[in-house]
């Protein structure tokens, strides 16, 4: 083997797959043309439009320079690669009170505005692609057990008796062991500041027991966290053409 | 005739000990600052690994929260250690080869100063949390071009020696060395571009796709070629013998050519990228088996009978040691990378970190601390100060990681993966399953990372000189002299 031929060699060897499995999926995934709506399946016409809320590039940056990645997954598999479309609650909702069963895989577009799409190092925490309907279905739940104690229509539960998900979010980032004492979540206390309190306290206070007159508020990078993880909702409607789980009801 | 053979030998021990002389600092450099963020790196992660199962220990603190600690773990210990070690390898193997002494060191020593700084501040960052959470490239986004212009600035210089090397004759460590040379830029560079450079230009979930394919390429195309080379000059030197079979190093050297770039994409199984991707990665990740073995049998074929020299050598033994860490990283990745496994182990614990640790530790470090037993007494003129460190450093490594690599991780991934993809286990159940494979992993670290730290401090010493004046290398077993009969 000449020196000539080594290098030729070394170049063609590597130059091949990093076109093949690198270079060119990045190009072409740059512009994936996204879904239309088929009026004969879907009964409507127009582009497919994910919803997405809440600070997702901000969000996702902190997400990703605390590690949450390495606990937490975001994907629903399809079934070739694993059974996460079984879960009553990973891939959507499997009893959701309006929409029925909305579990579905995850899509390019649920990924919008992040970017880097967190599939995750492990599982040694929750899938987080659905985060954000688990919290608001809980909300559901916990609203109707208050309605139930306190004996009024779920209509009628005064806003303070209403179950707060930022506040639990900010709970569980503040100390995740207060609603769990298992849990291996890492506290954030760093992103909370400690404050006097002054008068009723401030709106936004975690409904913590008060320590010598002590508040703990969240600070910039809690609430720009908390909207990212609410803004999980990975589990809306699909056209036709990429719904793979036909049973599923409409979710307009 | 005899006289002409005597002073070519004198010449080649002349012009050995100029090349050795002339690497000294930068290669003791970059061995020792590495081994030193080895130990930092080891011992970040027994707080990560502590923290996994123990959230309350070391308290609150921020900067030392498990995702920020998990991070700095392994960039020090790939960046810190990994690249470092291969960076004295390679500079000072490929100096020998060619038959070049350096006379560049100054500027190579100042540059791993520069590359010290940034691994340095990058660290801070990350657990000040301005890391980045993509795998093997976590450090904040301004330290990777610093740390491929300082790679050109080390590396150039080892392609040199290359291009005017004596005698004309490329070894095999030739081979890996350039090949190593030659990918880690295209590597890390069209990596570190489309991951973080272009990442608001690109496409999310490819992006995932293209850092599964980088810390894959980085480990089959970076540290696998140069813990080759490493191997392929230590057995023969070790031994007195010629490699066993060119037929089976060049199979090998092609296969893995052929093979390593196609590897990776695996990791995200499932995700919405094409699925060829994944599949090719899954079968490029199976079929490393074939250079993985092609390697490993010809180095144990050219050991083959020399069993005393294996026991005898610090050098041979962490060599053949890493050998065995070859195949159990190549047999362990097929088996992980088929799609059946992946179901189980793709978001399992260890499923990933203890491939990586297996790779990167019983495969890589411990060829690496063959190369260092090997060249550090040369480039020091100094013999090892104590065989009793150099054993429980083999003897702790060893079990560590077979304990955390095998054990822990590959076992507790299937333990964990069961309960995550099994419908009937609840999912929360599987947190429990964990328990007692990650405390098992922070006992395997400590047990490590004590090792590291007397091997770090050994080598210090060996750098300040204070190694032993005497002609006999220090080995790793004592033979009483046999008296004549009286």
């Amino acid at each position: 083997m000449t020196v000539k031929t080594f290098f030729i060699g070394l170049i063609a060897s590597f130059a091949l797959p990093w076109l093949a499995v690198v270079a060119v999926p990045y190009a072409t995934m740059r512009a994936v043309e996204i879904p239309q709506y088929d009026l004969a399946k879907d009964g409507k016409e127009g582009t497919y439009t994910p919803v997405k809320s809440g600070r997702v590039a901000n969000g996702s940056r902190i997400y990703g320079a605390e590690g949450c990645a390495q606990c937490h997954s975001q994907l629903s598999r399809p079934t070739y690669a694993g059974n996460d479309l079984g879960r009553p609650d990973l891939a959507g909702l499997a009893n959701d009170p309006d929409l029925g069963d909305t579990r579905r895989e995850s899509n390019l577009w649920d990924y919008a505005g992040e970017p880097f799409a967190w599939i995750g190092e492990t599982r040694m925490g929750p899938d987080l692609g659905n985060y954000g309907r688990r919290m608001e279905l809980l909300a559901v739940n916990e609203n109707k057990q208050r309605a139930e104690e306190l004996g009024i229509k779920l209509a009628e539960l005064p806003q303070a008796e209403k179950f707060d998900i930022e506040a639990a979010v900010f709970t569980h980032l503040y100390d995740p062991r207060i609603g769990n004492y298992k849990s291996i979540c890492p506290s954030n206390k760093c992103f909370f500041k400690t404050d006097k309190v002054y008068g009723q306290g401030a709106v936004n206070a975690l409904p913590l027991e008060s320590k010598d007159g002590q508040q703990v508020i969240p600070g910039e990078r809690a609430q720009i966290l908390t909207s990212y993880l609410l803004g999980l909702k990975r589990d809306g409607e699909v056209p036709d053409s990429m719904n793979f789980a036909r049973n599923k009801k409409s979710s307009k | 005739m005899a006289s002409e053979i005597t002073s070519q030998q004198v010449e080649d021990k002349v012009l050995r000990a100029q090349i050795d002389r002339s690497l000294r600092h930068p290669v003791m450099f970059f061995f020792t600052s590495g081994a030193a963020w080895l130990a930092i790196s080891l011992i970040l992660g027994v707080i990560a690994s502590a923290k996994s199962h123990s959230p309350g220990f070391l308290g609150d603190c921020s900067l030392l929260s498990y995702g920020r600690v998990f991070q700095a773990h392994m960039a020090t210990f790939i960046y810190g250690w990994g690249a470092q070690a291969a960076f004295g390898a390679i500079i000072w193997l490929m100096a020998r080869l060619s038959r070049q002494e350096s006379k560049k060191a100054g500027v190579i020593l100042a540059i791993g100063h520069f590359w010290n700084f940034s691994i340095g501040l990058g660290t801070l960052g990350i657990l000040l949390g301005g890391g980045t959470g993509k795998a093997w490239m976590y450090f904040p986004t301004w330290v990777w071009p610093v740390l491929l212009v300082c790679y050109f600035g080390i590396g150039i210089w080892s392609v040199i020696a290359f291009r005017v090397r004596r005698g004309g004759h490329v070894y095999i460590s030739q081979w890996y060395l350039m090949a190593a040379l030659f990918w880690f830029p295209w590597v890390f560079l069209s990596g570190n571009i489309f991951i973080n450079t272009f990442a608001d230009a690109g496409n999310g979930v490819m992006a995932a796709g293209i850092n599964a394919w980088f810390r894959s390429a980085m480990l089959f195309l970076f540290f696998t070629p140069v813990a080759i080379a490493s191997a392929y000059y230590i057995a023969p030197k070790v031994t007195g013998r010629p490699v066993y079979s060119y037929k089976l190093a060049l199979l090998g050297f092609w296969a893995l050519a052929v093979i390593g770039p196609w590897a990776g994409m695996q990791k995200v199984m499932g995700a919405p990228i094409p699925a060829f991707l994944q599949f090719v990665g899954a079968g490029a990740a199976i079929l490393f088996i074939i250079p993985a073995l092609c390697v490993a049998l010809n180095i144990l074929k050219t050991t083959a009978g020399k069993s005393s020299a294996v026991a005898h050598s610090p050098s041979l033994r962490f060599t053949i040691a890493g050998m065995i860490g070859l195949l159990s990283t190549a047999v362990i990745g097929a088996l992980l990378a088929l799609p059946e496994s992946l179901r189980f182990t793709q978001f399992a614990f260890g499923g990933t970190y203890g491939y990586e640790i297996l790779a990167l530790y019983g495969f890589f470090s411990m060829t690496m601390f063959g190369a260092i037993y090997f060249i550090v007494p040369r480039v020091t003129n100094r013999e090892w100060i104590s065989g009793g460190l150099i054993r429980q450093h083999f003897w702790l490594s060893l079990y560590g990681v077979v304990f955390i690599g095998l054990f822990c991780c590959v076992l507790g991934a299937f333990m964990h993966g069961y309960a995550l993809e099994t419908l009937e286990v609840p999912a929360e159940s599987a947190q429990d399953r964990l328990f007692a494979y990650t405390v098992g992993v922070t006992t395997g670290w400590v047990f490590v990372a004590l090792a590291n730290v007397f091997f770090c401090i050994h080598l210090l010493l060996m750098w300040l000189r204070l190694g032993r004046r005497s002609s006999h290398p220090t080995l790793l077993e004592h033979h009483e002299p046999t008296l004549p009969a009286a």
